[in-house]
């Protein structure tokens, strides 16, 4: 199974065999910016890594390049987003979402306090409530659990250009979960 | 009852509620581990606003990370029973895979011994878990799968008591699964035999089917009963606890000691004839809600009589799908002895697993009226769940191939954050999907088209499908067509001020440009800046933005364009449709920048300004003008001081300059001359030849049309020569103002007021006495042919004549700025150069030989003349032939 679709790529520089599949030419449009539009943004180039997380028997944390994993492996996730330009990039916020198959893992998060999402629309620092599902009216909302945050965003500020800013986040691949009983 | 599994029990069947067993079943199973090999891709994305205020979105690469198998199992689960010497105690049992890969198990079964050891032991294949060995192979010892994770398979352990075996006497058997791919992955259970010699009695449970989806059935649930004892047991108590996904169906018993009877639900005690009686009863009884409990007491059972009980149920409607378990209680008078405790048992369990039935929809936007070219355009469509489980819905868009949207459109997904990539996390892997969605949630997808730039060949509307496809059930679909009415050229208009679309006030240079004649004319002085307030207006329907230019601009002439803080700018920034924003237009005059003439016919410097969007190529361009201030500005310097003997002159240099930006013409400025002692005079040339020096080519200024035309920057060398009356007194001082007066209106500003420099003179004393003499040089070899003399002599063409001058200073004091003055007289030209006496006694000026001038000795610059002494010059002139 791939991940990024063959079809539809998320980002016009890379378009590849699926895109074949459109009657006509699937031509990305090369035509400079509109608002949000998925065109080049090549200012300001963002790179995602994934890391496994091991401790040595210092006792200290190594982290490996994470090409595979087990499930009940310690991962983290790192974004880096840098401003390739000549012109100061304003209010920059880096988004990491947190894949289906994996759990975010409470307070990992660096730098500390980025907001969560369930669904990428709305955002809330961390951490998430909600109204009890069962609960009577009055009743103080209860927590989200941590397995069902789907996104995580960082406010960067502003990038000069050359300016670096990173951030980072440990998830884990359930072994198995308990779930809600018959 | 003996019920070991109690606890044990319930978290296995929540467990258990994750079994893959249909192939895409995998977004169901979300609770597992992902399965072995699942690539897990991520990509993170950062938005940001950039230098011209546009917002950004940037992604990142994209990072995989497959899933490495773990493996697992569970074996279920540790029975006890009864047996008669000489009789198979046969335990049911379950392997379940729950690793994330396929796995293979290696089954044995160890008899423990205890009061007595089994004369076999063995383990059978159970495939439908009805407790009945599905064949005679016994796989002790032997591998069996491979399971795919999550399954579970079933089978029945057997120990062969002896007939030897006493009544009390205890066995255990323990059976162990161990994973063949990790073998520190093993369970074991431990299965019980007690050997009586009373009446033993078991029961198996069977469904007619062991799958079906909610609101299905009926299905029949049939309980088979022997008593493999010795003795009759009695009140054969079987109770089976129905799970909550099953409906009782009223009136479906059967029971097969009396074919003929229908067992009520009602609990009315013992129904049937003798021996053959059953006390059935179902609690609650449909319709009221479950779930419900059978439960049915046999009356007697004798030794190796079987028999079957069956009802039938249907599943709820609104079950959950997942496996549901089910497990026989059982328990009896083995002993004909009510005072001592019954003997429990219980059955296999049957798995009964309730298939999901998927269901998808997924809206349509409404219909977005227009763009323009080169903009992006979104579409929203809301993908429901609107089946019973959890699934993962692919999103494929243009199935068909049928989209027409203009050649060139790039088709993007997204999240519902509008900004990250839609990926793929199950189902097809071709296809990006929305994630596991729950029973009844919905998810946003996101799809943003980017128009190519260029109005369309066809005219809209232009449909695009997105297909939302069921990862349980492909079959299950639903289609979303998101449509562009039409594209229009994207239209702009730049003004000076206002909105285009009022009219009143109207918006000045509303409609396209470039205007016939500037919109807004601004007037400045050369060598500064003035500014044009530029409105871009976005008359289309979708944000664009544009970059700013300068066509039309004069030679030497800049531009910078200012946001609203005064920061330079080259593009406008995102204007959204319809929207506008307000900018500066900072243009520069150089300096010297000539007057602009308001009598003329277009009276302004034109400048034209662009607004031209990269995207979509609409743009407008505003003429706007510049009237460049006329600055009249004419100088005469400088002041000047000078000597003069009394009845002697001497010649000032002065220029007039033209420091405005216009021409100054001849015949404007008027040079006069004043004098502060009016027995002086002045007479006024211009310095033609601009050598600093009186001589034959300056002209005199008798009015002002001898001064040229002063183009701007331009200066004219203005010679006055200071006459001092015969009779001026030694020291006196006399002040000559030269005033320049410019005159006339040029390009309607009034002349400048007049200037004026000073030349201020003094009579130095001098006491000289200067004699000039002539002689014949006939042959014109410069020695005079006779005595020199002051008597009028006559000479031919071509002959020349050399003058005598003496200079004697017959006073008692130095003279101290003797400067003898002679000139060739007309019709003639110098033919031999001036010899001083004494030599060098002073500095020649002279024309030179065949030219005419002035000649000028400068003794004073040498040394002064004393008292007595004399200096004599001597120059030659030729008549012209």
């Amino acid at each position: 199974m791939s991940i990024l679709s063959r079809f539809f790529p998320g980002s016009p520089a890379r378009p590849d065999s699926g895109a074949r599949r459109l009657a006509g030419a699937l031509v990305i449009a090369l035509l400079g910016l509109a608002a949000a539009t998925p065109a080049l943004a090549d200012e300001l180039a963002v790179r995602l890594d994934a890391f496994r997380v091991l401790v040595d028997k210092a006792g200290d944390e190594r982290f490996v390049p994470a090409p595979e994993a087990r499930p009940g492996d310690l991962l983290e996730y790192r974004v880096t987003a840098v401003n390739q330009g000549d012109r100061t990039l304003r209010g920059v916020r880096g988004v990491l979402p947190i894949p289906e198959a994996m759990r975010f893992v409470g307070g990992s998060a660096l730098p500390a306090g980025p907001e969560a999402s369930l669904d990428g629309e709305a955002w809330a620092a961390i951490p998430l409530r909600r109204p009890r599902v069962l609960g009577q009216p009055g009743d103080p909302d209860e927590l989200v659990p941590l397995s069902e945050y789907r996104f995580l965003r960082w406010d960067f500020g502003d990038l000069a250009p050359g300016a670096r800013a990173a951030a980072s986040a440990r998830i884990t691949i359930p072994l198995r979960t308990a779930a809600t009983g018959r | 009852m003996n019920r070991h599994r109690s606890s044990e029990s319930q978290l296995r069947l929540s467990r258990v509620a994750c079994i893959l067993l249909f192939s895409g079943l995998a977004a169901w199973a979300a609770l597992a581990a992902p399965p072995a090999g699942t690539p897990i891709g991520n990509q993170a994305s950062a938005t940001y606003t950039d230098a011209s205020g546009t917002p950004q979105t940037a992604t990142s690469n994209v990072v995989i990370t497959t899933v490495l198998p773990v493996y697992g199992v569970d074996v279920e689960q540790s029975l006890s029973q009864n047996a008669v010497p000489a009789s198979t105690s046969s335990f049911p049992f379950t392997v379940e895979n729950t690793g994330n890969d396929n796995d293979s198990y290696a089954l044995t079964i160890v008899d423990n011994g205890g009061g007595f050891s089994c004369t076999s032991v063995a383990i059978f294949a159970d495939a439908n878990t009805d407790g009945v060995p599905d064949n005679a192979i016994d796989l002790n010892g032997s591998t069996v799968g491979p399971l795919v994770a999550g399954a579970i398979s079933g089978y029945v352990a057997s120990c062969q008591v002896p007939g030897t075996a006493l009544p009390g006497q205890v066995n255990t058997v323990t059976i162990t699964g161990t994973s063949q791919n990790d073998i520190a992955q093993t369970d074991n259970i431990t299965d019980t035999t007690t050997v009586t010699g009373n009446a033993v009695v078991n029961v198996t449970k069977a469904m007619s089917a062991t799958s079906g989806a909610a609101g299905s059935g009926p299905y029949t649930v049939t309980l088979t009963y022997t008593n493999n004892g010795n003795s009759t047991a009695q009140n054969v108590a079987l109770t089976d606890v129905l799970d909550a996904a099953f409906v009782y169906v009223n009136g479906s018993a059967s029971w097969s000691d009396d074919p003929g009877l229908l067992p009520t639900e009602a609990s009315d005690g013992f129904e049937g004839t003798a021996p053959n009686r059953i006390d059935y009863q179902v609690a609650p009884i449909p319709p009221a809600a479950g779930p419900y409990t059978v439960a049915a007491v046999i009356e007697q059972v004798v030794p190796g009589q079987t028999g079957t009980l069956s009802f039938q149920v249907n599943v709820d409607a609104a079950a959950t799908p997942g496996i549901v378990m089910n497990q026989i209680s059982l328990s009896y008078d083995d002993d004909a002895n009510a005072g001592t405790p019954d003997a429990t048992g219980q059955s296999n369990v049957v798995n009964f697993t309730i298939t999901p039935t998927a269901g998808v929809t997924i809206s349509s936007p409404p219909p977005i009226a227009s763009a323009t070219p080169g903009s992006t355009i979104s579409f929203t469509n809301t993908v429901t769940n609107t089946g019973n489980a959890p699934d993962i819905f692919d999103i494929d868009v243009d199935p068909l191939g049928t989209q027409n949207y203009p050649a060139g459109a790039g088709f993007f997904l997204y999240q519902n954050d509008g900004v990250t990539p839609l990926l793929d996390s199950g189902g097809n892997p071709s296809l990006p999907d929305t994630g596991t969605l729950a029973p009844g949630a919905t998810y946003d997808v996101i799809l943003q088209v980017v128009l190519p730039a260029g109005l369309p060949a066809l005219p809209g509307p232009y449909n695009v499908d997105k297909r939302a496809i069921s990862s349980i059930d492909t079959n299950e679909t639903d289609t979303a067509t998101d449509t562009l009415t039409q594209i229009v050229a994207a239209s702009m208009d730049l003004t000076n001020t206002g909105d285009p679309d009022l009219v009143a006030p109207p918006a000045d240079g509303a409609g396209a440009g470039p205007e016939a004649t500037p919109v807004a004319i601004t007037s400045g002085n050369p060598g500064s800046t003035v500014d044009f307030v530029l409105v871009v207006n976005n008359t289309s329907g979708a944000a664009d933005n544009y970059n700013l230019s300068t066509v039309v601009l004069p030679a030497g002439w800049t531009v910078v364009f200012r946001n609203g803080v005064g920061t330079p700018i080259t593009n406008s920034g995102s204007v959204p449709g319809g929207g506008s924003v307000t900018l500066t237009a900072e243009v520069t005059i150089p300096a010297g920048s000539p007057g602009t003439d308001p009598a003329a016919p277009a009276p302004y410097e034109s400048v034209q300004f662009q607004a031209l969007s990269p995207i979509s190529g609409a743009s407008d361009i505003i003429h706007d003008g510049v009237f460049v201030n006329t600055q009249r500005d004419v100088d005469l310097t400088p002041n000047n001081t000078g000597q003069v003997f009394a009845g002697g002159s001497v010649v000032y240099v002065h220029s007039l300059t033209n420091n405005g930006n216009v021409t100054e013409p001849s015949g404007t400025i008027t040079l006069s001359s004043a004098e502060s002692d009016v027995t002086w005079g002045t007479q006024l040339f211009v310095d033609v030849n601009n050598n600093g020096a009186l001589d034959g080519a300056d002209t005199p200024i008798t009015g002002p049309g001898d001064i040229p035309n002063l183009a701007p920057g331009a200066s004219v060398g203005i010679l006055a020569r200071v006459n001092a009356p015969p009779g001026a007194a030694l020291g006196a001082v006399n002040t000559t103002t030269l005033t320049a007066t410019p005159s006339t209106v040029i390009n309607g500003v009034a002349a400048p007021a007049a200037v004026a420099a000073t030349d201020t003179t003094t009579v130095i004393a001098g006491n000289l006495t200067l004699q000039k003499e002539q002689a014949i040089d006939a042959g014109c070899d410069g020695t005079a042919d006779a005595a020199f003399g002051v008597a009028n002599i006559s000479a031919a063409p071509n002959e020349c004549v050399i003058y005598r001058l003496t200079g004697t200073n017959a006073g008692t004091v130095n003279i101290a700025n003797l400067i003898i003055n002679d000139s060739t007289p007309a019709n003639t030209t110098q033919s031999s150069l001036v010899v001083l006496t004494p030599a060098a006694s002073g500095n020649v000026t002279e024309p030179g030989l065949g030219a005419t001038g002035t000649v000028s000795v400068d003794f004073g610059a040498v040394g002064p003349l004393t008292p007595g002494a004399s200096v004599v010059v001597e120059f030659g002139v030729r008549i012209d032939p």
